[in-house]
Order: structure tokens, then C-alpha cells, then sequence
């Protein structure tokens, strides 16, 4: 007999009714040893890592102020009145940090899930394209397949138990050691890849979000694109739930062509994956000049990547702030009860400068009325933040050179140059700021001649503004499986050269523009390319001389040479699962309640790499920490040591690079492969041939290995002007060598000492180790056939 | 609650005058002042009670002459050539250069004892006793810097000062409060000066 959920009754027991809600492990077999891990299940396998990969700490600030026994200075390490030395309390900021991005994308999830199951009920299916690994992430830490959306519910509590239990730890008086805190917090990154896979899954499947679809139609971005005549309405933050009615209602009633709308942030992505129509203004970095040029006549705020001004900026606008999720409110008044007409007049009059409407489907009925009727009023009125000509002129001409916006300026920018510059009449320095500006705003409280500094580069920038006009691939989803059957053979062998994941905020050190430039040099050395999030929005937004941006020019396969965008920040987990799908499609690994096994793959097999470029929030460190726990190393720009921790392995240190042949369980000691799991690089010069490094992994075959070999050598010497000093310790044979540098490769590797026969060209002497195709590298021993002693 | 209105530098005070007095080490005879301006070049880098003293040049020349195995760490900021030729002056003075960012493509070719690193990972290795170093010779007494990326080198700095022995100096165009030793925020012309006033305490080669 099959049990099945929902209600009956037992004939002759009139008044009995029984309830069946949840059948639990019905069809599910657990695979591995960890379904469910609690918060020290997989701590065998973090020490592991982090034995490999040393926590290294660059403090923010030398005290702690937990608790009231502080302010204690804990400078050179020292302890505090708890006992925590400055190491420890450094781990306990990077658990935190992971605690809260993987709480803000799982909180997400569960907004989503809450009013999903609401409309379309629980046993609604998931649907994600052609997939029998439908959750990867899901599977591999919980144990079980989901197939509809209320299969999530579990998931979701487990997760949300699970952050309790982590947040727990970092009170004062719990968790004193740093290895510990470390631990905690790759469970959290572990947590927040869950999360952000519960979130884009229930979308995907519900709204009819792109099903792992190749090629889709492309979006238009940038801050040229919106007729400014037009009521525009603007979406910020990352939650589609809201925007999705104002689309619904704005498709009903054929106000497409009467009304402009488009988003500011993930958000922005994913209201074109739900309407193809709908428009990508940017980043975050646009936020706050996009609102200054006062386009905008109504804006609407969902969650996460908000600007905590946003209300305040507005109302000196006369924009009317529509707040539609719990967590983000800035004391509106709730209106979500009142009647349409009503709240749209208030806004339009000005008499409240905002509103929080919780009921989405009324907020998909008052955004596009209130765009109609406020947009030709402020129109008329020509309102913009942005000074005229002659004031323009006068402000420039204000400036002292006393460099204070430069000192506050997250990129320190040489601003006064600009103004200089532009008193003489030459805006291109300021034209050049655009670009490299993340639009805080820092520099307008600093100035003390109060110039407002930012609207003054807006000002000053409106030719390349209106030239701003891009193109997006829209997101799409998962990466099916019969692309990574396709695929999959070649990653772990080597041949494709690896897999580079732009993820994250545009918080870069030098410019939109430097992602661009290194996602094409990568994508013409055939690196599959996966983006996401701002990162996928910023290589859209320049073309080559042809016109063309990189999504027109380079096709959404999964395979070498491609360029894929999964969609938004919680999409993230698509490009993380892919690892997953890799070993369990491509090498048959189980995946229910089998992290470690899955991680130990990755780490040794699949050339994957992270790439934040641009990472600011705590969101991003989480994804970074939830990779690095999966084996998959992270690079974030010069910036990211402001997250105080990375994982940096040591390859003078040759005692830390044994892996074991799971063939019988010999110890190998192998090339540092991948070198680092969470490193930082100062330019993007810099960053290219570390990328090709860090794609190194010891299961490369000799064809692969040459293969990145090329690619390392050839980017350090373009980039970096020199020969990489460490290319010799990751040739292993004379085949390892690329071809058309194969002779001048063994001369050098004489001049180190090998030994070559030159008669038979081969290396006789000096590798580390030899190839061997059949090599099975593992850091798990439980996982080796026969354990040597 | 209303809220507060920012409280804006005063436009008619420079910077020099905000600076909080520090201990300083001025030698009697030296023609430029790097002890001015000592407060962090990014307003809200304040790590903490110990923040590095402001000394004058001839004190980071003299500390530099007299370490057993020196580093000199140059980044992303030195490809100016007024400044390469600075560092290439203290390189050929016999210290040896770690070229992190992408420093090296100007330096590759200027017959010094330089080698690439990643700053991220040289800060990592240099709180190690037991790193080899660039060339197999050992870890380091004294770092000095400049020419990085500044919030960059603040970070990795505060690596060494909370987890080494290593001391550092900066020879920075900024005030860097993670050093042990470093000049205020200075003008070109002054930095330029400075870093000659350094070289001049060098041995000759």
C-alpha cells in the first residue's frame, strides 16, 4: 500500500478523519554519510581545507566591543576581558559576516516560498529544464530530492535552525577558537548556497522564470536606455515578488508603450527573466545616480542592495517611495489595507512621501496609476538633483583642492583633478570618474566648500550617460544536464581550461570596464564564462568596435569559450551546483547527504573558480565561504581584504600538498593545485594569470595540463611582463609542456636542473611527480579502496 | 527621531590643522618634514589605540641601512617614473623587492633583485618564521612599502602588526596607522624628497 498525502476516512469510523501531511523518505535514499549536517558534521573535512588553506587575518580594527567588559584592545593578539585574542575575534567576524549574507539570501527564500506556496499551494512542481539533478545543493546537503515547493518547507527550517544554532556561537562566552569559528562559518556559506537555491528554484518553477535555457533573448541595459518623456518606474533591490504584478497589471492593461519600467540591481534580472520586456538600468553603483537625475517618478523597493537613503534621496525629488517587503520599511506608513485611489492620491500630492504596501497585488495596481498620473507632474517640473550649466560651472570653480572627497572616496579618486579640469572647460576627466565611481556618495558630506561632488560628475558626464546603452543575455537558470554530459569530460580533464564564475557587486578598484576587459580575454582563451548578478549586468554595458557587447558576440552554452549569465544573486547557486552536477553526471558520484565526497571532487578535479570582483556585502563573502567549503577557490578584488579573512595556502610548505590515490590509498605529494581558496589581487593584470592558476588541478591529464600551462605562461608574460617563477612546479612530463614552447620550456627546465634527454626529449629528472591517468587524488581517506599504512 | 545634520570639515582649516599631535622623531639637519598631516589618508581607517608614528626620513633610512634582511614591498602605484626611479634607486642600493599588484612590468627589466608576489599571500607568508622568502634565504626583519593601492596595503599590513614580529615601515606617500613608522599624508614633490632622504642613509654599492 502507498501512502499518500491528504485526507480521508475509514468506512465505519464515521467520525474519524485522518490527516496524512508530509510523507517523509518516500522515494529518497541517502547516499553519504552527512544528510542534514549539523553545524560539526562536516567539521572533519573544514580542518582538512583549512590545514591547507590558512585563515589569514587582516583586522578592520584592533578591538572588540561584544560586551560590556569592552572596549578591549586586542592589538598584536592579545586577549580580551573574555578571553578572546584578536585571531579568534577575527574568526568570529568572518562567522558573522557568513551569518548574515546567509541569512539575507535564505530570508529571501523564504518571503518567496511563503507567498508562492500561497498562490499556487505546496504540492505546486518544480520545474527547472531538463534536469534529473533538479536541487543539486539540495540533494547533496540534505538528502532529498524535492519535487514540488513545499518540499522546500524542510528546507528552509533547516536552514533557518541551523543560522540560529551558528548565531549561538558567537555570543560572548561560547566559541573560542578560531579553527572553530572558521568551521561555523563554511557551514554558513554552505547554508547560504542552500538558501539562494531554494529561492531561484521556487522563481524558476512558479513564475515561469528560463528553464536552463541557452540562449535567451537579450535586455537591454544601461542608463541611456529609458525615454525620460515617459513615467518611468524604477525597481530596486532583489525580490521579484512585487515587480512581478506591476508587470502582470502593466501587461493586462497595455501600458508598455505609456509607461517605462525597468530595475536597479538583481531585481533588475530578474524582472526580465520573468517579462522579456522589462529593462536593466545597473548595478548598485547606478542606484543613487540614477535617482539624482531625478528620471525616475516612482521607485519601488523590494529587499537587499537598497540604499539606506533611498527615502531621503527620493522626497528631495518629489519621488514617491513604494517600500513592499517587511524588512526593508524606513517608518512609511502602512497602506496595504487601503484603497487604491486613495494611496495613489496621497503620493501624488505629495502629502505622504512614501508608502508600504504589503499587499503585492495592490502594489502591481498603484505603481503603474501613480507612474501615470505623478510622471507628467514632475516632468513638467524638470526636476533633477543635477545643477544647470551655470551652476555647474560655479560649483567646479568652488573647489579648493583640498582633496578630503578623495580621503573619504572608496576609490580614492582624484575628484579635484577633475574639477580643475573642468573650470577650463574639459569634462573628460569627470567622464572617466563616471566609470570608476561607485556612486556612494561619501564625497558630497566631505566636501567642506559643499559642492555636491557626485551630482557634479552626473553633470558632467551626460554625454557618455546617454551613450550608455548596453546588452544582457537574460538569466537563465541552471546548467541542464545534458550540457554537462557534453561538457563535463573536458573540465575534469583538463581540456576546457577551466570554469570562471563572475559573481557579485560592482564595488571594483578600477571600473566597470576592467571586468569586461578580463571576461574577454578569458572568454578568447576558451575559459567557459559564468556571470551573475552586477557582474553579469557590467560586461554587458560595452561593445567592441563593431557595436557588439560580449553577450552578442559569444553564445550561452555550457562549453569552452562561451559566455552564460544565471541570472540574479540568489542564481549564484546554480553556478556552485554545477560542480555538483559534474560529479555526479559526468562521474557518477552520489550526491544525497554526500558533501564531503562531492567537495573532495571538486577540489581536486573540476577547474572551477570564483571571481567577486567588485564584492562589497556580506552576501558576497558568504557565497565565497559556501564555494570554498564545496573546494571551489574564490578571487575578490583589492577590497575584499576589507572582509578580514582569507584562506591562503602555503606551497613552500610541501607537507600540505598530500592527497591520497583512493586507487589504494598511497599518499601523493602533489603540485599546489589549487593554490589558494580565497586569495585577492590588486589589479586585473594582476588577477589573469592568477585565474589561470588557479584552474590547476592535480587530476589534469598531460593534454589539459598543457592546455592551462599555455595559457598561465602566456597571461603572465602579457600582463605581467615575465615568465611565472612557479610554471616548472606543475609540469609533471615532457607532455605536460605546451607544444609550441616545448623546446624553449626544457632549456629553461635544465637551467633549473632537470634532467632532459634531449635525443628522446624527454625530462628524465626533476618533476615532482609523474602522470599517471588513472590517478585517483582524494583528501578523504574513508574514501580510498585500500588505506595504506 | 529627527535626523542629524553631518557635521562637514570646516572649509577654511586645511587638513594639516586637524592632525592630533603625535610622538615624532625629528633629526635636527633634515630640509623635509613627512611628520605633518599624520592622521589616515582614509578618513574612517582608524584601527584601533596603536597607530604607527610619524618619523622623519633620515629615522626610516637609517632603520632600513640597518636591518639584516630588509624587504622593500612596491604595488600597483609606482609605475609613475619619478617614483620607479626611487625604487629602483633603493633596489640597486642592495634591497631586495617584492613587486606585488603588477609592479613588475616596470621593474622586470631594471637589473634589481625583484620578484612578483601577491601582497594577500606575501602578508600571509611574512607572519610565517618559517617562510623561505622570495630567494630561500629566510624570512624578514623589517618590511618597508609604498606605491600600493592604499586601503590594500592598510589591510595587509595589519596582518604583520597583529600576527608577526615583522615590524613595518611605510615609506608611502600616506599615512598608514598599521605601520610601526610612516610619513603624514604628504605632496609629490615632499614624498619624492623623502624617498631621496631615505636613499641617501643607504649603503653605497
Amino acid at each position: 500500500m502507498t501512502i499518500k498525502k491528504g485526507s480521508f476516512v475509514i468506512e465505519g469510523l464515521e467520525n474519524v478523519q485522518i490527516n496524512i501531511g508530509k510523507v517523509v523518505g518516500q522515494g529518497q535514499e541517502i547516499e553519504g554519510p552527512t544528510p542534514r549536517p549539523e553545524i560539526i558534521s562536516l567539521r572533519n573535512w573544514d580542518y582538512r581545507i583549512l590545514d591547507r588553506y590558512n585563515p589569514v587575518y587582516t583586522p578592520t580594527g584592533d578591538t572588540c566591543d561584544y560586551c560590556t567588559y569592552g572596549k578591549c584592545d586586542l592589538t598584536g593578539n592579545k586577549e580580551g576581558a573574555c578571553g578572546i585574542d584578536l585571531e579568534g575575534q577575527s574568526a568570529r567576524e568572518a562567522l558573522r559576516i557568513s551569518i548574515m549574507g546567509a541569512a539575507c539570501h535564505s530570508a529571501h527564500g523564504r518571503h518567496l516560498l511563503n507567498y508562492l506556496i500561497r498562490k499556487y499551494g505546496e504540492d505546486y512542481p518544480i520545474d527547472v529544464g531538463p534536469s534529473n539533478l533538479k536541487a543539486p545543493l539540495t540533494e547533496t546537503i540534505m538528502g532529498v530530492t524535492p519535487k514540488t515547493i513545499g518540499d522546500f518547507l524542510p528546507v528552509l527550517e533547516y536552514v533557518e535552525e541551523q543560522l540560529t544554532q551558528l548565531t549561538a556561537a558567537i555570543n560572548t562566552g561560547q566559541e573560542g577558537a578560531a579553527i572553530d569559528f572558521e568551521s561555523k562559518a563554511l557551514h554558513a556559506g554552505m547554508l547560504d548556497l542552500l538558501g539562494m537555491e531554494v529561492a531561484d528554484i521556487i522563481q524558476i518553477s512558479c513564475l515561469n522564470l528560463p528553464k536552463a535555457e541557452e540562449n535567451t533573448p537579450l535586455a537591454e541595459i544601461g542608463m541611456g536606455i529609458l525615454d525620460p518623456k515617459k513615467p518611468v518606474v524604477i525597481c530596486v533591490g532583489h525580490n521579484i515578488a512585487a515587480p512581478a504584478y506591476i508587470l502582470d497589471h502593466m501587461d493586462r492593461n497595455g501600458l508598455f508603450d505609456k509607461i517605462e519600467i525597468a530595475g536597479l540591481c538583481c531585481t533588475a534580472h530578474d524582472m526580465t527573466r520573468y517579462k522579456k520586456t522589462a529593462k536593466i538600468i545597473g548595478s548598485m553603483s547606478k542606484e543613487l545616480k540614477y535617482i539624482r537625475s531625478g528620471i525616475p517618478d516612482v521607485l519601488v523597493t523590494d529587499e537587499q542592495c537598497v540604499r539606506a537613503d533611498i527615502l531621503r534621496e527620493a522626497k528631495k525629488l518629489q519621488i514617491p517611495v513604494i517600500a513592499t517587503n517587511e524588512k526593508i520599511t524606513y517608518g512609511l506608513p502602512d497602506r496595504s489595507n487601503d484603497p487604491v485611489d486613495a494611496i495613489v492620491e496621497d503620493l501624488a500630492s505629495g502629502k505622504n512621501e512614501g508608502a508600504l504596501i504589503l499587499d503585492l497585488e495592490k502594489v502591481g495596481e498603484v505603481v503603474p496609476k501613480l507612474a501615470m498620473k505623478i510622471g507628467p507632474i514632475r516632468k513638467a517640473k524638470g526636476i533633477t538633483a543635477l545643477p544647470d550649466d551655470e551652476e555647474f560651472k560655479k560649483l567646479v570653480s568652488k573647489c579648493t583642492k583640498c582633496l578630503q572627497c578623495t580621503r573619504d572616496c572608496p576609490q580614492s579618486l582624484p575628484i579635484s583633478d577633475a574639477m580643475a579640469a573642468a573650470v577650463g572647460g574639459d569634462l573628460s576627466k569627470f567622464e572617466e570618474l563616471h566609470d570608476r565611481c561607485v556612486g556612494c556618495g561619501r564625497c558630497d558630506y566631505s566636501c567642506p566648500a559643499d559642492i555636491p561632488v557626485l551630482n557634479v560628475i552626473e553633470k558632467a558626464s551626460q554625454r557618455v550617460i546617454r551613450e550608455e546603452k548596453g546588452k544582457v543575455r537574460i538569466g537563465r537558470g541552471q546548467i541542464g544536464d545534458p550540457e554537462i554530459r557534453e561538457e563535463g569530460r573536458n573540465l575534469v580533464l583538463g581540456t576546457t581550461p577551466g570554469v570562471l564564475a563572475f559573481v557579485g557587486c560592482g564595488n571594483y578598484p578600477d571600473g566597470t570596464k576592467d571586468v569586461y576587459d578580463v571576461v574577454e580575454e578569458m572568454l578568447r582563451r576558451s575559459y567557459i564564462i559564468i556571470s551573475s548578478g552586477c557582474s553579469a549586468m557590467d560586461i554587458g554595458m560595452y561593445k567592441d568596435t563593431e557595436g557588439k557587447t560580449l553577450y552578442e558576440r559569444y553564445p550561452g552554452r555550457f562549453i569552452k569559450g562561451n559566455l552564460l549569465n544565471t541570472g540574479s544573486c540568489v542564481s549564484n547557486a546554480h553556478i556552485a551546483a554545477t560542480t555538483i552536477k559534474v560529479a555526479s553526471i559526468f562521474a557518477g558520484r552520489k550526491t544525497k547527504g554526500n558533501w564531503e565526497e562531492i567537495a573532495d571532487y571538486v577540489l581536486n578535479r573540476v577547474g572551477a573558480v570564483g571571481i567577486a570582483w567588485g564584492a562589497y556585502s556580506q552576501k558576497a563573502f558568504a557565497i565565497g565561504t559556501g564555494c570554498n567549503r564545496l573546494g571551489i577557490p574564490v578571487v575578490v578584488g583589492p577590497h575584499g581584504t576589507k572582509y578580514r579573512r582569507a584562506f591562503i595556502g602555503k606551497p613552500y610548505r610541501k607537507d600540505k600538498w598530500n592527497v591520497l590515490d583512493a586507487r589504494d590509498g598511497s599518499v601523493i605529494n602533489v603540485e599546489p593545485a589549487p593554490e589558494h581558496l580565497m586569495i585577492t589581487a590588486e589589479t586585473k593584470n594582476e588577477l589573469m594569470p592568477l585565474l589561470a592558476k588557479l584552474c590547476f588541478r592535480p587530476s589534469d591529464n598531460s593534454l589539459g595540463r598543457a592546455i592551462k600551462l599555455t595559457h598561465y605562461i602566456e597571461l603572465s608574460e602579457k600582463y605581467m611582463k615575465k615568465m611565472p617563477d612557479d610554471w616548472h612546479i606543475y609540469v609533471r612530463n615532457e607532455a605536460d609542456l605546451p607544444l609550441a614552447k616545448k623546446e624553449q620550456l626544457m632549456k629553461l627546465l635544465e637551467e633549473k636542473g632537470w634532467k632532459i634527454d634531449w635525443d628522446k626529449k624527454k625530462i628524465m629528472e626533476g618533476p615532482l611527480r609523474k602522470v599517471d591517468v588513472s590517478f585517483q587524488p582524494t583528501n578523504v581517506p574513508r574514501l580510498c579502496k585500500e588505506v595504506k599504512k | 527621531m529627527t535626523k542629524k545634520p553631518p557635521v562637514k570639515p570646516d572649509a577654511k582649516a586645511k587638513p594639516e590643522e586637524k592632525a592630533p599631535e603625535k610622538k615624532v622623531d625629528k633629526p635636527a639637519e633634515s630640509t623635509i618634514d613627512t611628520t605633518r598631516q599624520a592622521v589616515p589618508f582614509n578618513t574612517g581607517n582608524i584601527p584601533g589605540p596603536k597607530m604607527a608614528r610619524a618619523v622623519m626620513p633620515a629615522v626610516s633610512g637609517k632603520m632600513l641601512a640597518k636591518a639584516k634582511r630588509p624587504l622593500l614591498i612596491v604595488g600597483s602605484q609606482v609605475h609613475d617614473a619619478d617614483v620607479l626611479a626611487k625604487v629602483v634607486a633603493i633596489g640597486k642600493a642592495g634591497i631586495q623587492i617584492a613587486a606585488v599588484g603588477d609592479a613588475y612590468t616596470s621593474l622586470g627589466d631594471k637589473g634589481i633583485d625583484v620578484h612578483y608576489a601577491n601582497l594577500h599571500a606575501l602578508a600571509s607568508y611574512l607572519c610565517d618564521p618559517n617562510w623561505p622568502g622570495l630567494d630561500g634565504k629566510g624570512n624578514y626583519d623589517l618590511v618597508v612599502f609604498f606605491g600600493i593601492t592604499y586601503y590594500y596595503a592598510s589591510q595587509a599590513i595589519s596582518a604583520l602588526k597583529n600576527f608577526s614580529n615583522t615590524k613595518v615601515v611605510s615609506l608611502d606617500k600616506y599615512y598608514h596607522p598599521n605601520a610601526y613608522m610612516s610619513f603624514g599624508n604628504l605632496k609629490r614633490d615632499v614624498f619624492l624628497g623623502a624617498l631621496d632622504e631615505v636613499i641617501k642613509e643607504l649603503p653605497k654599492k
